[in-house]
């Protein structure tokens, strides 16, 4: 091999080198970018939630009797009574179907959806359903959705229950 | 005797002070949002904050929330007109079924 083409060949790995090297940084920032356009994408108040649901939580706790407070700590509900019915409800942890309705024997039988409106978070929609249901529960009621229990018509909590809506 | 005055003054303005804050506690309006909450603590002493708090209940009332307020350790009512005096007043946005 002549010197000359030594030359050419060592300038050609040079060059190539470079290449890849551009190629990599130029394939890293469109990663980097495409990252920070989602992150972008993401909502103000989803960036925000953890801090709105330790707020919402806070204030929910605050307006719990003793009795649901300690139950909402041990298994992340607690029951309330029906202001008009006297029925016993089980407010879950959640925003959506999260209230069971119990019988006597606290099973429950049905299970009912309703919120606020908002999109709000857990504790507010939870503490929503409390005060919904102790002070003006018929007319909660008669927005809310009702699900019915398909099959075992007293399942065991903890088990597996299909919930349908009535047709 | 001048000292012994300045600190009797300061001792009773405390004091007018301090009944004046139990008189007028500041009472706070709770209005849920996606942010969990956004809190208006009002001056019940001052006219125009009062002014300005029962505008926002009429508001919020009028824009379909329910205003309540604890009754009880555990307990609560819901108020229909507004109240200055009512230390603390939980706004919720109307319900609709899920």
């Amino acid at each position: 091999m002549s010197s000359q083409q030594s030359i050419v060949l060592a300038m050609a790995s040079f060059a190539l080198t470079l290449l890849f090297t551009a190629l990599v940084g130029l394939l890293g920032g469109l990663v980097m970018a495409a990252r920070s356009g989602r992150e972008g994408c993401l909502g103000h108040w989803e960036r925000l939630r953890p801090e709105s649901e330790a707020r919402a939580l806070k204030l929910l706790k605050g307006w719990l009797s003793p009795a649901q407070l300690s139950a909402y700590e041990d298994g992340r509900y607690f029951e309330v009574v029906g202001c008009d019915s006297g029925t016993v409800y089980r407010i879950h942890h959640g925003t959506q179907a999260n209230i069971d309705q119990l019988d006597a024997l606290g099973q429950p039988i049905c299970r009912w959806c309703f919120a606020p409106q908002g999109g709000l978070v857990a504790g507010d929609v939870m503490l929503a359903q409390k005060i919904a249901l102790e002070t003006y529960e018929s007319s909660a009621l008669g927005v809310a959705n009702r699900l019915t229990v398909m099959g075992n018509p007293r399942p065991t909590i903890g088990s597996n229950q299909l919930w349908i809506l009535p047709h | 005797m001048a000292w012994t005055s300045a600190l009797q003054v300061a001792d009773i303005r405390a004091k007018i002070d301090c009944a004046a804050k139990m008189e007028f506690p500041m009472p706070v309006q709770i209005v849920m949002d996606r942010a969990g909450d956004t809190r208006h603590t009002f001056d019940a002493g001052d006219r125009a904050a009062v002014e300005k708090a029962e505008k926002r209940f009429i508001e919020l009332t009028g824009a379909g929330f329910t205003a309540a307020v604890r009754s009880g350790p555990g307990e609560q009512r819901i108020i229909r007109s507004f109240d200055a005096s009512t230390e603390e007043t939980l706004f919720h946005p109307r319900l609709v079924g899920g």
